[in-house]
């Protein structure tokens, strides 16, 4: 079922050229919450994170900046988990010759299992790209631990009446993401999704070889997300799900489109058996017709 | 037969029921300890975990066995085959305190029960579980007024019995679309999950599959239920009726068996089932338990003509579809290995032994006088 997506290679070509310009725009700059406008925004605007993996010293800052901004209490965990919305983990080859950061925390998708599964839509996309929270709609039935692929919500099992947990962008943040605003190393950049894309390809483009498949994770996998991830091993090996290019929501939209069809069409359907049969008086040997 | 609520229950208590009365009051305890005191304690529910046997068992299965009353319902309200009447009002019963057994599991698994009724107003089209949960509220809602006649008999109510049996039509109609609806999209709430889920039981067809399995379940229900209220509250089930219940659900198993084959081979994971995992065995099993066997009984035509072996046939189905929700549930699923807790069993027996205590109540004391599956030759 998992397609290694094989998105092409000749993508960054196209904007080997887009250049410089762009750089001037990285990190924090520029993005306005956009708050005002009910318009769509065009993905390439939309808020986004820009993790390079070779660059990360795992220092950690960026979970130290999370809890701070979020008031959450320190944990000594190695996951996720409802205190903490973002974590760095160190991968290691079994030889112990290629290893790794990875920066866990919601992936932001650009269409999200979680939002289209909330069944009161308590989770869902605002319209300059976080995924975010309505606790106060939340039903706690856990359907979108069930059905993110990055295993990001997560709960308090421990309470009671709990609720979901996860990295919201920081989206009430002036300044975007604490997180990136902290990171010395230029591994995590915060922007708009289309310009992170292309200075992600600028470092691919100017470093051949050095990023895994030449590819950024995250442009097209499940949909595109906006978290994007530049990484020197396989992103397996880091624990990125190999995902189609097909959004997952849209496994299940097919489905949920023929319900008026099925609404109108069984109920015609028994309607018109209930005419037909109506002055019949059945006999005993009648066979059940389902 | 109009003295419906006399003696057996009175003379003496019997051991069953007092069985049946601790494992509710163990369940109702479990339940009470994880609303004040949280999952952990008595669950195994974990974050790679988030769905236990709550909804494994008690919503993925609790929802298909309440099938038989539609399935029964259309039978004899839209398609006019009046012999199954007899039995129609049990089935409804049967459907009813089914479904309001889901809604109490999903009170004790939502980690806010408290706004169980958000999902009448927060409507979230994209989700199948929206789809289920404003179904299965509805549904319960039609089911109680379709079972609604006795009560408001017993009651007395005779104008409002009169307008119940007025719109009794479009209500059944509605019944029967309302379950289309939501025991097909009970199998759609997995179709987003393609990563977690084995692909033995992962296919774009498994809303087709959870409806019609449900509706095969439906008879195999039927048929238990009155081969056991039969025996609980005496009478005799009339054979023609048995034998008809017994070749709707070898057509629909027989359909079953030809979807899930046939998707299997067009993906060409046929191999998968022989492949000796813990996930090809519990496919394995649930097949043969609930398909294969029961096929194979009801193919032999001495057999089909045997009360005893229809039963034997039904209660197959029936426990087939148990292990097929339970595999989609639970082993289809990828995640840190789970293992039910004991007060997350014991809320799950709890609710079915209150449902079945609740079931006898009423075969006492409602007057099912069209029925309850027996009539004297
Ligand atoms: S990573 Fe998971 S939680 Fe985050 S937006 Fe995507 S589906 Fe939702
Ligand atoms: S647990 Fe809450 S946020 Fe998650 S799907 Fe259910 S209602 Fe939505
Ligand atoms: S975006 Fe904000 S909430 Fe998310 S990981 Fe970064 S600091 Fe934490």
């Amino acid at each position: 079922m998992q397609n290694k997506s094989n998105l092409s290679r000749r993508e960054f070509l196209k904007i080997a050229g887009a250049g410089l310009g762009s750089l001037a725009l990285t990190a924090n700059a520029c993005v306005s919450a956009g708050a005002s406008s009910n318009e769509e925004l065009p993905l390439e605007e939309h808020w986004a994170l820009l993790y390079d993996a070779t660059q990360c010293s795992g220092c950690r800052e960026c979970e130290r900046a999370c809890k701070a901004y979020n008031k959450l209490p320190e944990e000594n965990v190695d996951d996720l988990s409802g205190n903490t919305f973002t974590l760095i983990k160190l991968y290691q080859s079994e030889d112990g010759a290629q290893k790794s950061f990875r920066k866990y925390q919601c992936m932001h998708c650009v269409d999200p299992a979680c939002a289209a599964s909330c069944p009161v839509g308590a989770l869902h996309k605002i319209e300059n790209g976080p995924v975010v929270y309505d606790a106060y709609k939340c039903i706690g039935c856990r359907y979108c631990m069930q059905a993110c692929a990055f295993g990001v919500p997560r709960y308090d099992w421990s309470l009671a009446y709990p609720f979901i947990r996860k990295c919201e962008m920081c989206y009430h943040r002036e300044a975007g993401p604490a997180c990136a605003d902290i990171c010395p190393k230029q591994a995590l950049l915060f922007g708009r999704r289309g310009d992170l894309l292309e200075i992600a390809k600028m470092r691919i483009s100017v470093n051949p070889g050095k990023y895994f498949e030449d590819r950024v994770y995250g442009e097209f996998e499940g949909g595109g997300t906006s978290v994007l991830i530049l990484s020197g091993v396989p992103f397996e090996a880091i624990g990125l799900p190999g995902l189609d290019p097909q959004p997952l929501p849209d496994r299940t939209q097919w489905a949920l489109n023929i319900v008026p069809a099925i609404f109108f069409g069984v109920g015609g359907a028994m309607s018109a058996v209930y005419q037909r049969t109506k002055n019949k008086t059945s006999t005993p040997e009648e066979e059940v017709k389902s | 037969m109009t003295s419906i609520t006399l003696p057996v229950v009175k003379k003496q208590v019997s051991i069953g029921t007092l069985i049946l009365v601790f494992l509710a009051a163990l369940g109702a305890f479990a339940a009470m300890f994880r609303w004040v005191d949280g999952f952990s304690h008595v669950s195994n529910l974990s974050d790679s975990r988030p769905w236990g046997i709550w909804i494994s068992f008690d919503l993925l299965v609790g929802v298909p066995i309440s099938a038989g009353a539609f399935v029964l319902a259309a039978t004899v309200h839209i398609f006019h085959i009046e012999k199954y009447r007899p039995i129609l009002r049990p089935a409804l019963l049967t459907g009813f305190l089914g479904y309001l057994m889901v809604i109490l599991a999903l009170l004790v698994d939502l980690g806010q029960p408290q706004r169980i009724w958000h999902m009448l107003v927060y409507w979230n089209l994209h989700s199948p579980l929206f789809e289920v949960g404003m179904c299965v509220m509805t549904y319960t809602a039609v089911l109680f007024l379709e079972f609604s006649p006795p009560l408001l008999e017993k009651l007395g109510w005779t104008s409002l019995l009169q307008f119940v049996k007025k719109i009794s039509i479009p209500v059944v109609i509605l019944g029967v679309t309302l379950s289309t609806m939501h025991q097909s999209s009970l199998g759609s709430l997995f179709l987003i999950v393609p990563f977690k889920m084995h692909p033995l039981w992962y296919t774009s067809l498994l809303p087709l599959i959870f409806l019609v399995s449900a509706i095969a379940v439906g008879f195999g229900m039927v048929i238990f239920e009155c081969a056991i209220s039969h025996q609980v509250f005496g009478g005799q089930v009339r054979n023609e009726i048995f034998q008809g219940l017994a070749r709707g659900m070898l057509i629909t198993l027989g359909l079953l068996l030809l979807i899930k084959v046939g998707d299997l081979a067009y993906a060409g994971e046929l191999g998968l089932i022989f492949s000796g995992t813990f996930q090809g065995n519990m496919f394995i099993l649930e097949n043969l338990i609930g398909i294969i066997l029961p096929i194979a009984i009801l193919l032999v035509p001495k057999f089909r003509k045997s009360s005893p072996w229809i039963f034997r046939a039904g209660l197959l189905t029936l426990l087939g579809l148990i292990l097929y929700r339970l595999n989609i549930g639970l082993v289809s699923m990828a995640g840190e290995p789970y293992v039910p807790h004991v007060l997350e069993l014991a809320v799950t027996i709890g609710l079915f032994s209150a449902g079945i205590m609740a079931f006898g109540f009423a075969m006492k004391n409602l007057p099912l006088e069209e029925d309850p599956c027996t009539h004297v030759h």
